[in-house]
């Protein structure tokens, strides 16, 4: 079943956003996963409504639990560090023609920077059969897209992904050293380092903004409360 | 023309082997380190740049503790020193892929790919690897030296053994030609013979015995025809016996060994006496083992003769079984009542 998640299409739908990096690895990983309270809630971007809650109180881990089972989301196989992950990530919704798409994210710190990785876990088609509404499709190896988080205030929240098109120009012409797959017929690129190097990359460079993608900027403003 | 060998010591050849050693070090780390099937420019900066700063671990260990700490007393401090540097230059490293190369190198993008830990075991290996090749150089060369002292030694052992040999000769050859000059003058019939058994033994003197060894019975041979010499020339009164019960097969010996006890004994014993003088030899074997007994009787000319001059014959053959049979031979000679006595064991070599 674990294979499954790892299997996922529905991310790559849901970001839309092709000049992000994917990673195999996870940037966060338990050691270093922390919180941050002010993400939670009702989120906009150009019409579109993002949800963001603490993935305990989530109704789509119900839903999934309830249909896969719980050892779905023992991501690493360890007991602790899954309770680390369920109590401390956070599960990012949105709904795209009609679709919802859910994300998992982990944040954290280093140096003056908050990072974090997004991890697609379902789309919820209602269209789809009603016995597993979570339209699981096994085409597409899913990963963790990285992202900076800013906020400028309690009412904006900045994500500034990682420029895949600065990643991969800059491996191609030897100027970089980042362990990665590409497949040149389809133009796919993953990254493939570990969630250490990962980690060490972006406490090096997290302060270059030549590392992230203008054009895949994201910033949300907090939904007013009376709509 | 000889042709100069070429020297593994030399300051051009210490390069060419240092170099050797940081190109086959890189290539190595290269070939593991590239994260593609062929190694790009990223990989190859990278590299140069982390055995750069392996360098200063290995010289200053190379050059500076190792000659001054790593001695008897000092072994403790070398391993603290050395592991203090070890640690510093490590964490140099370190800080230098992590956080400084920006400052250097903006338009490159690399992190420090190995953990602390782990540098700190680059380092240890790189390092340990260097002092085991320089302390095996020092090894073949203490080596080296030791056979070259050897090889000095025997030269000049063999330089000392012809020189002994070349006093032998004249010694005898002076001795025996007085005594034909003296049978001539006399129309001695027995000359011809004498000459004869002359014309022999200057064949073996300069001839035979130019090998290190002899066969034994060769060696027998001779005294037999120098005591018949010697006899010939003296008087009346002198008497010899000869008790020769040898196995000799396949025994060697140093040539004129004993034939200088010999000539001694009618040199010191017989010439000058005119009372009863005599000279009696004993030869036997015992498995590998010669006993040599000769005795002979005090003579009126050692009283006589100048004190350097007595027992040169003697000391020769003493440093001679010291050279040749270094801890396989006994020698006793002195007075015993009015007889001179000479007594060799000695453990012969044998040979197929």
């Amino acid at each position: 079943m674990k294979k499954i998640f790892l299997m996922l299409l529905s991310g790559i739908a849901m970001i839309s956003m092709t000049s992000c990096v994917t990673s195999l690895e996870r940037l966060v990983t338990p050691d270093k996963i922390t919180t941050d309270p002010r993400i939670t809630g009702n989120w906009l971007n150009d019409g579109e409504e993002f949800k963001i809650v603490p993935m305990q109180q989530s109704e789509l881990v119900k839903d999934l639990t309830r249909f896969l089972g719980k050892s779905t989301f023992m991501t690493t196989g360890d007991d602790e560090k899954d309770s680390i992950f369920l109590s401390k990530t956070y599960i990012v919704s949105y709904e795209r023609n009609d679709v919802q798409y859910h994300m998992i994210a982990g944040l954290m710190k280093t140096g003056n920077n908050v990072f974090l990785d997004l991890f697609p876990v379902a789309m919820n088609d209602p269209k789809a059969s009603e016995s597993n509404p979570y339209g699981f499709n096994n085409d597409y190896l899913s990963g963790y897209t990285i992202a900076k988080l800013e906020m400028k205030s309690n009412s904006s929240l900045t994500l500034k992904f990682i420029d895949a098109s600065f990643i991969t120009e800059n491996i191609k012409n030897g100027k970089m050293r980042v362990k990665h797959e590409m497949n040149e017929l389809f133009g796919t690129f993953m990254i493939t380092a570990s969630s250490t190097d990962l980690q060490k990359f972006v406490q090096k460079y997290g302060n270059d903004e030549r590392i992230f993608s203008k054009e895949s900027s994201v910033t949300l403003t907090r939904k007013p409360t009376h709509l | 023309m000889s042709r100069n060998p070429i020297n593994f010591n030399g300051p051009l050849s210490r390069i060419l082997q240092h170099l050797a050693f940081w190109v086959l070090a890189y290539f190595i780390f290269l070939h593991i380190f590239k994260t593609s099937q062929q190694a790009e420019q990223i990989d190859h900066i990278y590299t140069l740049l982390f055995h750069l700063t392996l360098l200063p671990s290995v010289y200053l260990n190379l050059e500076w503790l190792l000659p001054r700490f790593a001695k008897k007393g000092t072994w403790i401090l070398y391993a603290l020193l050395l592991t203090l540097l070890i640690i510093i230059l490590s964490w140099i490293n370190y800080q230098f892929f992590q956080n400084w190369s920006t400052m250097l190198l903006p338009d490159y993008f690399f992190i420090s790919y190995f953990t602390f830990t782990e540098v700190v075991f680059f380092f240890i290996v790189y390092t340990a690897l260097a002092t085991l090749i320089k302390l095996s150089k020092s090894w073949f060369s203490v080596n080296e030296l030791e056979r070259r002292l050897l090889q000095t030694e025997k030269e000049k052992v063999q330089i000392e053994l012809k020189a002994l040999r070349a006093q032998i000769n004249p010694h005898f050859f002076f001795n025996t030609l007085n005594s034909i000059y003296s049978m001539a003058l006399e129309k001695d019939d027995r000359l011809p013979t004498t000459v004869l058994q002359l014309s022999d033994l200057m064949r073996y003197f300069l001839y035979e015995s130019r090998g290190e060894l002899v066969p034994l019975e060769k060696e027998i041979i001779v005294l037999k025809d120098f005591i018949s010499l010697q006899k010939l020339r003296s008087h009346q009164t002198l008497e010899t016996s000869t008790d020769i019960q040898v196995n000799s097969d396949g025994l060697k010996i140093a040539p004129l060994l004993l034939i200088t006890f010999v000539e001694n004994a009618f040199k010191h014993g017989a010439k000058g006496n005119t009372g009863k003088t005599y000279v009696h030899l004993s030869l036997k074997t015992e498995s590998d083992t010669l006993n040599f007994r000769l005795e002979n009787n005090l003579g009126a000319a050692d009283a006589t003769m100048e004190t350097d001059q007595k027992g040169v014959g003697l000391e020769n053959v003493k440093r001679r079984l010291e050279l040749l049979y270094p801890g396989k031979y006994k020698l006793e000679t002195g007075e015993q009542g009015n007889s001179f006595v000479v007594q060799l064991y000695l453990q012969m070599q044998q040979h197929v």
